[in-house]
């Protein structure tokens, strides 16, 4: 009897002892040793929120942007939006000397500017904007993990967190995504015998594929068009020939310009189409609403793959990621870099409204319906996309060829083709370097 | 004797007032510009007050009374500099002219010999302004000074395409709609520059049209324009 009292009272000890020391370890400060700081490390997260910040230097730290064209609250520009918050941010750290500037691009410059930024080694401590594959495959993006609850994660689109995610850990935090997709005029599909839901649900049949050419216009001079087609048909080579065969058709349209003679009625389908498309759609419903006149009606639907199947949406993407040296790396630094970039992912939810593009989060897709301004037909179209979704970046589903087919198309080779300079069959005897380096 | 008197005391109180009003447009004259000065000079003109504003480093230092173009002959709108000073020019043109790099016409602010127009839409385009006043302006202001007219924007039928090195008011048309949609084309001068032709390339690229950085029937889609 007296031994197992002793037991007891032996036991009770060390599960006191071991509460209080999970007590006392879970509520220690950020600290070499704390605990959690050990656990990350040793997951191989060098970089996680329990990395002490000695409190006697200054941190100096600088986002990159695009200078979007929009107005946050209806009142002040992205720059205003991007000093309000770094004001906020700094007030969370009151004790601590922290510096943030920001420097924000035109879009059309952005990627060719990290790029070049990230060859000479000059990039900042927070990229915001068009994602950057390259920096991914670099290994220099700082795992964001730590830094967002397992909820938070689980939120996140599945494509666009393996789009962003390298052996299993996530390297930048998507915001919003582009999805391209094309756009009809339901009434001339209907001459045409052509339901739009249909088409809206289950995508083009190869029947439908054939006379798209009747019915469709594309940018002669934008060689993303010929990217996007071919990002939707890379099941096979006869796919992606009968798509380029597509391009050669259209290149040689009798139409000037491609938004104009969709809006007087006379092309009755764009391909392809993103965020841009439907941002002007709104703005030019509004200037028709005030001049009473009625505008085309248009429905997204998805671009023509040859092959029956669900549809596939091609998509770009906008994340925010921090580069930077794990090894040797200003851990201090980086750390408050790290929560910067979660504070302004979070905060930049607000730009899919705006730019019309679809929330990477579920948990800003309510807020995204009720102020992007997009009908509810077409919003139930982008946000149904979002299930079959293919973002171009080199990720372990995506296979080498496809990325170098791609690249060779976003070259003189595409818009060769879109110019009408080559034939669809020339262009695939050249990428089949691509395919049989 | 009655009227003679009330007539007085009315003429009194109206002068009275006159100065008064007087006075609360003229703010404390600036000192004299030194040559070379690095301050900002900038002269801002509301057709709709009818009143010319000088600003020296971002003050209101002194309003000016003026007269604009009539209704078929409208002041231009946007932003522009003072091309070349002329002392003296004479005749309509008053005691001082001060020409404008408007693209498309002769404009200038100028003195006047029908001092009773100012105040009123009455000139051919110009802004007029009492020889008084023009003189005064002439001291303060260099060449290249910045002038912001501003006021309603004219609307014009852009029926051409628009590349750089274009000038004309359908240029200057299509830059207030780019900043409409918060693009910055840089000054509404109806000029097609180089910061116009890199922000119409920001625009297409946003709106995912192919960077020709020209102006055309797509983009004019997208500006509201057709």
């Amino acid at each position: 009897m007296g031994r197992k009292i002793k037991l007891a009272v032996m036991a009770a000890l060390i599960v006191t002892s071991l509460a209080i020391a999970a007590f006392f370890w879970l509520t220690m400060p950020p600290s070499e040793y704390n605990p959690r700081n050990i656990y990350y490390r040793l997951k191989g997260y060098t970089v996680n929120p329990w990395i002490p910040i000695p409190r006697d230097r200054k941190y100096e730290l600088s986002i990159w942007d695009v200078d979007w064209p929009i107005k946050w609250q209806g009142r002040y520009d992205y720059e205003e939006f991007l000093e309000n918050f770094i004001e906020r941010f700094k007030l969370r750290y009151p004790e601590i000397n922290i510096e943030v500037k920001s420097n924000l691009f035109p879009l059309d410059q952005y990627t060719k500017t990290v790029e070049e930024a990230h060859g000479r080694g000059e990039l900042p401590t927070v990229l915001a904007g068009p994602w950057v594959d390259s920096l991914l495959n670099a290994g220099c993006l700082v795992p964001l993990d730590p830094f967002l609850s397992r909820i938070d994660r689980s939120l996140l689109n599945e494509a666009a967190k393996a789009a962003v995610s390298k052996e299993e850990q996530l390297c930048a935090l998507p915001c919003w995504l582009d999805i391209r997709c094309a756009v009809a005029n339901p009434a001339l599909l209907s001459q045409r015998g052509l339901d739009v839901d249909t088409v809206a649900f289950h995508g083009w049949t190869p029947k439908e594929f054939k006379y798209i050419a009747d019915l469709a216009v594309l940018d002669k001079g934008n060689v993303e068009s010929v990217v996007d087609l071919a990002w939707t048909s890379m099941q096979g080579a006869e796919e992606l020939t009968a798509n380029l065969e597509l391009v050669e058709t259209l290149s040689k349209n009798r139409f000037k310009g491609f938004l104009d003679p969709f809006w007087q009625g006379e092309a009755a389908v764009i391909l392809p189409v993103g965020r841009g498309f439907l941002r002007h759609a709104i703005e030019r419903s509004g200037i028709m609403e005030a001049k009473e006149v009625s505008g085309v009606e248009y429905r997204l639907v998805p671009l023509p793959a040859p092959t029956a199947g669900s549809p596939v949406y091609p998509a770009r993407l906008d994340a925010v990621c921090v580069p930077g040296l794990i090894d040797g790396g200003d851990l201090p630094l980086l750390r408050l870099a790290c929560e910067l970039a979660v504070e302004l992912a979070r905060a930049r939810s607000w730009i899919a409204s705006e730019l019309k593009g679809v929330p990477a989060s579920i948990a800003d897709v309510p807020g995204w319906r009720l102020r992007s301004g997009i009908d509810e037909v077409n919003c139930q179209f982008l946000l149904r996309s979002l299930e079959n979704l293919r973002i171009e970046a080199t990720t372990p589903s995506t296979l080498p060829v496809q990325k170098r087919l791609l690249d060779a198309l976003r070259g003189e080779l595409g818009l060769s083709l879109l110019q009408g300079g080559i034939t669809a069959a020339q262009c695939v005897e050249t990428l089949k370097s691509a395919w049989y380096p | 004797m009655k009227t003679k008197v009330f007539a007085l005391v009315g003429l009194a109180v109206l002068a009275v007032l006159g100065g008064f009003i007087r006075s609360s447009q003229h703010h404390e004259m600036p000192p004299p510009l030194p040559p070379g000065s690095q301050r900002e000079v900038r002269i801002i003109v509301d057709v709709s007050k009818l009143v010319l504003t000088l600003q020296i480093d971002q003050m209101t230092y002194k309003k000016y009374p003026i007269a604009i173009g009539k209704w078929h002959t409208p002041t231009p709108i946007g932003d522009f500099r003072i091309a070349e000073k002329l002392y003296d020019p004479g005749g309509p043109f008053g005691s001082r002219w001060l020409g404008l790099n408007v693209p498309w016409g002769s404009y200038g602010i100028h003195g006047t010999n029908q001092p009773w127009s100012i105040g009123w839409a009455a000139s051919a385009g110009c802004i007029r302004m009492f020889n008084s006043d023009v003189a005064d302006l002439f001291d303060l202001v260099p060449v290249g000074t910045s002038v912001s007219i501003v006021g309603y924007v004219p609307q014009a039928a852009v029926e051409r395409d628009l590349k750089p090195g274009h000038t004309g008011i359908d240029v200057q048309y299509v830059q207030f709609r780019m900043k409409q949609l918060g693009f910055d084309p840089g000054p509404s001068d109806g000029y097609f520059g180089k910061r116009m032709n890199a922000a119409v390339k920001n625009m297409q690229c946003f709106y995912g049209l192919s960077a020709t950085g020209m102006i055309s029937v797509d983009e004019l889609c997208i500006l509201g324009l057709r």
